[in-house]
């Protein structure tokens, strides 16, 4: 058997859609003999077999979304069982597949049946290989909370199917405990081709008191719509925030910060300076990434992660500051590693080259990991107050209002100054309504000066 | 309803429209065999002979184009190798289809940005200065589009092919297409009319099939030595 991973297409690219096979199960398809065609934003690609062989198992469906590394097909080729990366097989004209997996594959387990203590596949170089799933499986790993990589899989070639993801959750070291699995940790459930929407229905209902869900009435009948699947950048968004939404008790915090002394600087040197490409549109994101930094340095709650199979806290040391940007296709957030160790010209000039990256869609998947803490900025379009969802599994994140010119109170005058409004959004399990408003206080104090932005750099 | 790359095509259609049908693409045809026989790039530059719309390899002609009108119309609706999303071509439009060899089926982000380099190169030598790359694989000249490119990527070859608007009937792009579904940062959410640009409009009097000539006499020598093999 030899389990076939969707390839490394293109820096930026994660992702394709299905958009045709040309093989059925059974049948028996030669070596480069085309398998099937997926689609990126503007490319195609026709993948071959890497293999000869008879088509054991197709892993989606015409309109599903591979993600790089995934499990597109298994090849029985009567041979022991193999797992290999798809980019490695197909990458070097003249040298054939089958030297190629030989030599760098890992090698799936053969023994059926759960393995919680598996280790996760190990290849020769010493490197972690992908488990081979399929998309659908990997999607319940994740809601489970599952390294998908260190379940033993018992389906052919070692592939992990949607039980083995199940028997993991329940047995493997992160299970909840007893009383927690009999209470709210049950295993969720996904619908997929031998899931009905009823079975779906009743066992979501099943967990969550007073929750109906219903099929979505025939729009149609009521007038002319237009249906748009649900793909890509939106669909990944979509997983986020519900996961977010579901997992993490929100609570909001809103303050207002002068910023009128920080702007007239940041203007002025962005007069100064004009389109110095090493200091990028010196944009007032960068300014509130370094205060943050400070203020997170002052409240590491913040910059913690909650896992709650383990119950424990992780205090990160590390400050990864991610930035939504607004694409088109939906929301990325690239993310500015080590922002402690940044100028704020760096951190500006960063954020100018990864919006742009971002926009273009050519960020590098590395680009978007890793982040500590989120920044959203509405003002640009406006606004003056948001509830941010917590890009999860971070425990917070901020929102900037637009800069309005406000008349306040300043010893016992009334004066104009640009206000900045902030919404700090958190998880309740680990910080309280105290932690955060001295978190926004010290940001305000920081964001208010702009002397004491300059000393963090 | 699937198309004819047994796709679903999402919005329901209406009876009576067209399904896209594989274009008149006997010289990609022939370039692809040919590279894929002795493994030397090629490509060839040819105004598009008619009017047709032409849609991305899983494009929905649902929700890209107008059907409807491109039936009233008699204009045919094809389907290309590669992918993104609706076009509108005329003979006012330069084909440009660019066959080069590279191992496996990866490296598109790559591919895209070094052929369009080579294609920005050769324009600017055939009295064409100032085209530029933006989004992922737009030719762009002072801001707006000036022509649109696509991959199809299989084992060993990149497929290329951008349509460069020389002097196009921009009024049929508002005709047969609606807004795309998704746009490149830069568009803005501009119309086809404040997005779009033609060399005529930019002010190349030169006819379609001269200007296609001398590109491709810029552009051979730049393919054969296949940028993508650096």
């Amino acid at each position: 058997m030899y389990t076939f991973l969707l390839p490394d297409l293109g820096e930026g690219i994660a992702e394709g859609e299905i958009l045709k096979w040309h093989v059925e199960p059974g049948q028996e398809v030669g070596e480069d003999a085309p398998l099937l065609d997926v689609e990126t934003d503007k490319a195609a690609v026709t993948i071959p077999s890497p293999r000869a062989g008879k088509v054991a198992e197709m892993g989606g469906k015409v309109g599903d979304v591979v993600n790089v590394g995934e499990m597109i097909a298994v090849i029985d080729d009567g041979r022991a069982a193999e797992a290999t990366q798809a980019a490695e097989a197909v990458a070097t004209p003249g040298e054939s597949a089958a030297e190629d997996a030989d030599t760098r594959a890992a090698t799936a387990p053969q023994r059926p049946g759960p393995a919680p203590q598996a280790e996760p596949v190990a290849a020769t170089d010493g490197k972690r290989r992908p488990r081979p799933a399929a998309p659908a499986t990997r999607r319940l790993a994740r809601e489970l909370g599952v390294d998908i990589n260190a379940v033993e899989g018992s389906g052919p070639a070692g592939r992990v199917t949607p039980e083995d993801v199940h028997r993991f959750a329940a047995e493997g070291p992160f299970a909840p405990t007893a009383e927690a699995d009999a209470d709210t940790h049950a295993p969720a459930k996904t619908v997929d081709d031998d899931q009905s929407f009823a079975e779906f229905a009743a066992h979501a209902a099943s967990t969550i008191p007073f929750l109906e869900l219903e099929p979505l009435p025939d729009f149609a009948a009521d007038g002319p719509v237009e249906i748009e699947p649900l793909r890509s950048i939106r669909r990944k968004v979509a997983r986020k925030m519900v996961t977010s939404m579901a997992l993490v008790p929100h609570v909001a915090h809103m303050d207002d910060a002068d910023v009128t002394a920080l702007e007239e600087f940041r203007l002025s040197q962005r007069a100064e300076r004009g389109d110095d490409p090493g200091i990028g549109k010196l944009t007032l994101m960068s300014f509130v990434i370094k205060a943050v930094t400070a203020g997170l340095r002052a409240a590491p709650s913040f910059n913690a992660s909650l896992d709650p199979f383990k119950e424990e806290i992780v205090y990160k040391k590390y400050y990864n500051i991610g930035f939504a940007a607004d694409t088109g296709r939906g929301l990325v957030v690239p993310v500015i590693q080590g922002t402690d160790r940044k100028s704020i010209r760096e951190i500006s000039a960063e954020i100018a080259e990864k919006a742009g990256l971002a926009r273009e869609g050519t960020l590098p998947a590395e680009d978007m990991r890793g982040g500590t803490f989120t920044i959203t900025n509405v003002g640009p379009l406006g606004g003056t107050a948001m509830l941010p969802t917590i890009n999860y599994p971070e425990v917070a994140i901020l929102g900037m209002g637009k800069v309005q010119e406000k008349p306040v109170v300043r010893d016992g005058e009334i004066v104009i100054r640009k206000i900045l409004p902030l919404t700090l959004a958190f998880d309740h399990r680990i910080a309280d309504g105290a932690d955060a408003a001295r978190f926004v206080g010290e940001l305000i104090r920081q964001l208010s000066d702009p002397n004491l932005l300059l000393l963090e750099t | 309803m699937t198309d004819t790359v047994g796709r679903s095509t999402g919005a329901q259609a209406p009876a009576g429209r067209p399904d896209p049908v594989a274009g008149p693409w006997d010289l990609d045809d022939a370039l692809l065999a040919a590279v894929h026989e002795d493994g030397r790039p090629r490509g060839v530059v040819y105004p598009h002979p008619t009017l047709a719309a032409v849609i991305g390899r899983g494009g929905d002609p649902w929700r890209e184009t107008r059907p409807d009108v491109l039936a009233a119309d008699a204009v045919p609706l094809y389907r290309r190798r590669g992918g993104g999303c609706a076009v509108i071509v005329d003979p006012g439009n330069l084909v440009c289809s660019l066959v080069l060899p590279l191992a496996g089926v990866g490296e598109i982000t790559r591919a895209f940005a070094s052929i369009s380099r080579e294609v920005i190169h050769a324009l600017a030598a055939v009295g064409v200065p100032g085209v530029q790359q933006s989004g992922v694989s737009d030719l762009t000249l002072a801001g707006r589009k000036l022509g649109g490119s696509c991959i199809w990527r299989t084992r060993g070859l990149v497929y290329y092919s951008t349509t460069l608007l020389v002097d196009p009937d921009l009024d049929a792009i508002d005709r047969y297409l609606p807004h795309p579904p998704r746009e490149p940062e830069y568009r803005r959410g501009r119309a086809h009319r404040d997005f779009l640009t033609s060399l005529r409009a930019e002010g190349h009097p030169d006819r379609v099939e001269d200007i296609g000539q001398r590109l491709m006499a810029a552009l051979a020598p730049r393919i054969a030595a296949n940028p993508l093999q650096d």
